[in-house]
């Protein structure tokens, strides 16, 4: 009895456990949306003919963030592709947007996750991803494909010991957007043509006018604005022994600079105001902000009123660079591919369709340098017509390419960059609401980075 | 199912505990694959080298060297520590504002059955929009909290959530808030187990309410004081989706950066996965210990 009574506990536990699993198992690699769900599915009652099974469409598998995923210029592009090459495209969509989302893809690609296409949308991402062989080497494919990546990209291809792991598809730089309904009001002169930091905190000044909740300037509580004096300078994050330079005089002398903006100058909000919620990343939209600095992209954002209406024309300038730094900074987002790919040659057709023409679909300056000047101006004229006459060709023109500044990367990129992005963030953030001055503050950004990649040594060597 | 093993001439006995076998095993399964076997990994994890993403190429096992290096890890230190401050901030005031709850809640009132319904409230919202909810009550500038506070004549108006100094306390006490439904529905059974045959004597032997609640309420329904204990501790320590809500990740600065969000950042944002196991590790062995040390003592106050 005994017997019979364990065999059928058993049993029942095995099928219990069976039906759990099998719960759990799917036929696909890809557990997000698919861009063909558009489409009806007609014949999934049907098994596939003979001649059906033989033409099964070729498929490329992507990583999208969620906005991506919903972003109206990301699908045109996905739809231009999939009908120009006759490939279909599965999205494999990760859960949040920007860093959160890269917390995702981290452990799904350690867990030799097969989709094909990644997206590394600043410095940081594509040399943690690079380095650390999660993206698959380009050179032998390139070669086999005779795709000439050098002729295409130039100097903003970048290599990791003679090695290709990712394409960049735009580099995007920094401007000024201003609020012309604001500066008329105030009659005051349009910011134009080369200008200094100095001069940009006068006409904050002038446009400030806090009984109307008016800002003369916008800078959110993004890590890049602590250190953005420093970056301009092309002062590098590290030093020739691979700990933090942030004791150099430009990174201190950038976080003074910001704090000064709210604190002694008055013309924009202070850390306390952006950390507690009170105003958002892109306040500038609502009308109360005068100038915003920041990265080319916003372009989208401002003429796409229909997500973000607006009651004024904005208008669009270089950055402001102080002498002996006479730089804009920027990022290039870039795509790769998943070096665990079944399928490297469909996605080598979406890699090269997607960096080649990013620049069509989102206006950002693109990473090539092998495109003929009037390439690029029918780009900006298609932004500056969707802009509803805010901004001319020459406008966007001067502000992003025919001006003398030269270019360097916004992010410090090298050991240890999260944590030393992290560590900014929070020392920054205690100088800024007052708890430490700023000569403290300096000390314990370089002392914790310093750690850090001691840590990080100690650990790769384990 | 009974009959279906009455046919199989399985005795009643051995039925009995086969149906308790199918009930129990939706909740075994899912425990072993959800909880016990991460658990276990994670377990494993701390003592390997898996603190990058190249790593998991080359995995091997480094002995203590993780558990060595959180004891020498400032920021580490810093969040088991803020973790305790938390922790007794949360404890204390659940404990006794979750008992003051249940008193009232146990006596007769108009609309008794509408607000403790009403209390539970704050316990099933999303801890997101409670959040943001309570960001925009405690807005430094111009809050509700700081208005009412600046027509009162205070001038240096606190900065609850954007203070270095406040910051984890309040969280603290908004946890208190969020979660005190719970233990107040716990405690409010417990005292109407309490017989009035009890607070009868006691009063005929003269003695006041503070008297009653000392020497009758508090010993009667000291289980389940001892239970609140335990479970406001262990939901102490894994405090980290209201903390991450209300201080933009555990500021500012470092101030309100307790131990669960720390491990999070090291597993997650700095990929040092096997660091941040040895982390949780330690903080379930401080749990334990906690715990132990709460079973050992409760011979001594807790009457069954």
């Amino acid at each position: 009895m005994k017997l019979k009574f364990r065999v059928i506990v058993s049993l029942l536990l095995a099928v219990m456990i069976l039906g759990l699993f099998a719960g759990c198992n799917k036929d696909s690699k890809t557990d997000g949306n698919d861009e063909e769900s558009q489409k009806p599915a007609k014949s999934s009652q049907k098994a596939p003919t003979e001649k059906e099974t033989e033409k099964k469409p070729e498929m490329v598998t992507v990583f999208v963030d969620s906005k991506d995923a919903e972003d109206g210029n990301s699908k045109k592009l996905r739809e231009d592709f999939t009908a120009r090459t006759g490939i279909e495209i599965k999205l494999n969509v990760l859960p949040g947007v920007g860093q959160e989302a890269y917390k995702k893809l981290d452990i799904v690609l350690l867990s030799g996750d097969e989709t094909d296409i990644v997206f590394l949308n600043q410095p940081v991402i594509q040399h943690k991803y690079a380095s650390t062989g999660l993206l698959m080497g380009l050179n032998q494919l390139f070669k086999d494909k005779k795709y000439d990546a050098e002729k295409i990209y130039g100097k903003f291809l970048k290599k990791y010991d003679g090695e290709i792991f990712y394409l960049p598809n735009g580099a995007t730089v920094w401007a000024v957007f201003y609020n012309k309904k604001i500066f008329d009001e105030a009659k005051v002169p349009y910011p134009e043509g080369e200008w200094t930091w100095a001069e940009y905190i006068e006409t904050a000044k002038k446009v400030t006018d806090h009984e109307k909740g008016i800002y003369g300037s916008n800078m959110f509580n993004w890590d890049y604005y602590l250190y953005m004096i420093a970056r301009q300078k092309n002062v590098t994050g590290y030093k020739a022994d691979g700990t933090s330079n942030f004791d150099a005089p430009e990174y201190k002398e950038s976080l003074k600079f910001y704090k000064e903006l709210s604190s002694v100058h008055k013309v924009q909000p202070s850390w306390l105001d952006y950390s507690s919620k009170k105003y958002a990343w892109n306040e500038f939209v609502n009308g109360k902000m005068a100038m915003q600095y920041f990265g080319t992209w916003f372009v989208n954002i401002l003429n796409d009123t229909e997500t973000y209406p607006r009651d004024f024309d904005y208008g669009i300038v270089q950055p402001p660079a102080n002498p002996g730094a006479k730089n804009n900074v920027g990022v290039s987002g870039a795509y790769g591919i998943n070096k665990n790919t079944e399928n490297p040659d469909a996605a080598f057709e979406y890699l090269k369709f997607v960096v080649e023409n990013w620049y069509k679909y989102f206006g950002s300056p693109p990473a090539r340098v092998d495109l003929p000047d009037d390439e690029m101006d029918k780009v900006i004229k298609t932004i500056a017509e969707k802009s509803g006459g805010s901004i001319t060709v020459e406008d966007y023109k001067k502000a992003v390419i025919d001006n003398d500044l030269g270019f360097v990367d916004e992010k410090i990129v090298g050991e240890a960059a999260a944590q030393y992005s992290s560590v900014i963030k929070q020392e920054g953030e205690r100088y800024l609401v007052g708890e430490i001055g700023l000569d403290e503050a300096v000390k314990n950004i370089k002392n914790k980075v310093d750690e850090a990649i001691k840590t990080e040594r100690e650990q790769s060597e384990e | 199912m009974s009959r279906m093993l009455s046919d199989l001439k399985i005795s009643l006995k051995h039925q009995e505990a086969i149906t308790g076998y199918i009930f129990m095993i939706p909740f075994v399964l899912v425990f072993l694959v959800f909880q016990f076997i991460p658990i276990f990994m994670s377990f494993i994890l701390s003592f390997m080298n898996f603190n990058s993403l190249n790593a998991v190429e080359k995995l091997r096992f480094i002995g203590l060297a993780n558990f060595i290096r959180v004891f020498k890890d400032t920021t580490a230190i810093d969040s088991y520590l803020r973790s305790f401050q938390f922790s007794l901030i949360f404890v204390t005031g659940m404990l006794f504002s979750s008992l003051f709850m249940a008193i009232l809640l146990n006596r007769k009132f108009y609309f008794r059955r509408t607000i403790r319904t009403m209390i539970y409230l704050p316990y099933v919202s999303n801890i997101i929009a409670i959040s943001m909810v309570w960001r925009i009550i405690l807005e430094p500038k111009k809050g509700p909290v700081n208005t009412i506070l600046s027509i009162f004549g205070s001038e240096n108006l606190p900065l609850w959530l954007n203070s270095t100094k406040l910051s984890l306390p309040t969280v603290s006490i908004i946890n208190i808030w969020v979660i005190m439904a719970f233990q107040t529905i716990i405690f409010l059974s417990s005292l109407q187990n309490v017989p009035n045959e009890l607070y009868e004597s006691s009063k005929i032997d003269g003695t006041g309410l503070f008297g009653r609640i000392f020497y009758v309420t508090l010993p009667m329904i000291s289980p389940t004081i001892f239970l609140v204990i335990v479970v406001s501790i262990i939901i102490s320590f894994k405090n980290y989706a209201i903390v991450l809500g209300l201080t933009n990740g555990g500021g500012p600065g470092t101030s309100s950066r307790v131990i669960a969000l720390n491990i999070y950042e090291e597993a997650f944002t700095f990929n040092k996965y096997s660091y941040a196991s040895a982390q949780a590790v330690l903080l379930f062995i401080v749990i334990l210990i906690v715990t132990i040390i709460q079973w050992k003592g409760q011979k001594k106050w807790v009457h069954y």
